[in-house]
């Protein structure tokens, strides 16, 4: 039984119907990468998740309980948490009043301050900034807060959605590098990425989307080589 | 020379009352983004519940905070989740949700009528009260008791509001989904709930500066109205949102409202809030104190 089971799920805005019978399987520990162009619905299968978009058709399983129907903040306290796209930190807020907010879920709540040492640990550019206004941060920084805080909600499934957006190749390694040992660490991560190499060579797994529909699923490594993907994705 | 002294003094503890008025409307603003035109009917609830709390059981009107507080905090929480939360439901996808505005337009009608029809429109206020014309004399200067009650009030609920904003899980949450309620529900926060403490929170201020009123102001069914229009003033001076801003809006124009007729005829004085209301929208329309968090 996997952790986090997709069964051919319709998602739309309004009438624009985005994913068409999408399924999709993430074991536990796994990291599964899913790749795609602009507009393939990487995002969105991600907010279907989550509960911020309603799942129209198919069904959600985490851990044996449907969650399609559920709102975005009982899924959180279930133990699947979404790092959105852009970030979407609390600006006026300082870094480790962003994080304590991540921690508000009653799972996470008790033990919100042994998780900030965690997260601090992981990431000490942080604690170094711990009373700086979020919106005073760099590019790469609040990256760092919007994962850390994801964190401090103890994940059970950590959703990463492009944490490589608008960030300089050398801090790009950095974020990526901190994605494997947060997944060393025993996180399950569900990661969706243009920057398909480094995202497919941090994965076990990866589903390649278009136009809403999975084109491509296999093992990372494989994907990485497969003519389709390389001449696709990575410009080869 | 004297005058003026006295007339500062009373402007500002009387300005720190209507600070405390508009409070609940910058609190309910920063969180929902809607202005509650409702708020002077809470207000003139909350003196209601003051004045027959005090009538009926005959305790001293300052201790009656602890019964005003809880009641209009639950009043106020209620009102939101029956009434206003359904709207927002609806307008679930608009960034600011106008029809809100339009229903609490309608429960400010509906609240002053209902006390009108309930109570009827007479002037009421607290029989043998020693406070209403009670004077502190420092020499020449005279300074009015309840008003100097009131503004310490005011402070102190201003520091209680700011500290729970600033160190508690719920104050965090709260500030949290007044800048991005999607990335809020998405750390496990509960949107609607929020809304309907901020909104209990909010009348529970307005219950506070009620009590803070009741000593020296008559109670009647339209009495909100008054505070309202002088409250959205206010907030807009000092930053829609902003706590300590309310405070020194209200201060403003307690000032202006007190020193003026110093100077000028006394009609003036309204003009001169209004101008400067105005100055404010044109050079900085987040207000003294607001701060701009669209990045």
């Amino acid at each position: 039984m996997p952790l986090l089971d997709i069964d051919k799920i319709d998602v739309a805005y309004g009438d624009v119907q985005v994913i068409f019978e999408l399924s999709l399987k993430v074991e536990k520990g796994e990291v599964v990468s899913i790749i795609g162009g602009n507009g393939a619905g990487k995002s969105t299968l991600l907010r279907a998740i989550s509960g911020l978009m309603p799942v129209k058709a198919g069904s959600i399983t985490f851990a044996n309980d449907k969650i399609d129907k559920e709102p975005p903040e009982n899924i959180v306290t279930k133990g699947i948490v979404h790092v959105p796209e852009g970030r979407r930190l609390f600006p006026l807020m300082s870094v480790k009043d962003n994080l304590m907010v991540g921690a508000f879920n009653k799972r996470a709540r008790e033990q919100a301050g042994e998780t900030l040492k965690k997260v601090y640990e992981l990431l000490p550019r942080l604690a170094e900034r711990e009373s700086q206004l979020a919106m005073t941060l760099s590019g790469g920084e609040q990256q760092m807060v919007a994962i850390g805080r994801g964190l401090m909600a103890l994940p059970n499934i950590l959703m990463l959605d492009e944490p490589s957006l608008g960030l300089a190749p050398i801090l790009i390694k950095g974020i990526f590098e901190t994605v494997r040992k947060i997944a060393d660490q025993g996180t399950t991560v569900l990661m969706v990425e243009q920057d398909v190499k480094h995202s497919l060579s941090l994965s076990d797994r990866g589903y390649v989307l278009e136009h809403g529909r999975v084109v491509m699923e296999g093992k990372a490594a494989d994907l990485i080589d497969d003519p389709h993907v390389k001449e696709a994705y990575l410009g080869i | 020379m004297l005058y003026i002294i006295e007339d500062t003094i009373n402007g500002i503890l009387m300005g720190s009352i209507y600070g405390l008025t508009a409070m609940g409307l910058t609190i309910i603003f920063g969180v929902l983004k809607v202005i509650n035109f409702a708020h002077g009917s809470m207000l003139m609830v909350g003196m209601y519940v003051t004045y027959w709390a005090v009538t009926l059981t005959g305790i001293n009107p300052y201790l009656a905070i602890v019964i005003v507080a809880p009641v209009m905090f639950f009043f106020g929480y209620y009102l939101q989740d029956i009434v206003i939360k359904p709207i927002f439901i609806a307008e679930k996808n608009v960034r600011e949700p106008i029809t809100v505005i339009i229903v609490t337009t309608g429960i400010w009608y509906i609240l002053d009528n209902l006390t009108l029809l309930i109570f009827g429109p007479q002037y009421r206020s607290l029989a043998d009260n020693p406070w209403r014309s009670k004077m502190l004399e420092f020499g020449d200067l005279f300074i009015s008791v309840p008003k100097l009650y009131g503004c310490i009030i005011a402070i102190v609920t201003a520091a209680a509001i700011y500290w729970f904003f600033q160190k508690t899980s719920m104050g965090r949450a709260i500030r949290a989904t007044s800048m991005d309620r999607e990335a809020a529900s998405l750390q496990g926060i509960n949107q609607y709930k929020i809304y309907n403490l901020a909104f209990g929170i909010g009348s529970a201020t307005a219950g506070i500066a009620a009590v803070t009123l009741v000593p020296f102001n008559n109670v009647f069914p339209t009495v909100g109205v008054l505070f309202d229009i002088k409250g959205f003033i206010i907030v807009v001076l000092g930053g829609l949102g902003s706590i300590g801003g309310a405070l020194v809006g209200g201060i403003i124009v307690g000032l202006i409202e007190s020193v003026g007729p110093q100077f000028m005829t006394a009609t003036w004085t309204e003009a001169i809030v209004y101008g400067l209301f105005l100055v404010v929208l044109f050079v900085k329309p987040s207000g003294l104190f607001g701060q701009k968090h669209d990045w």
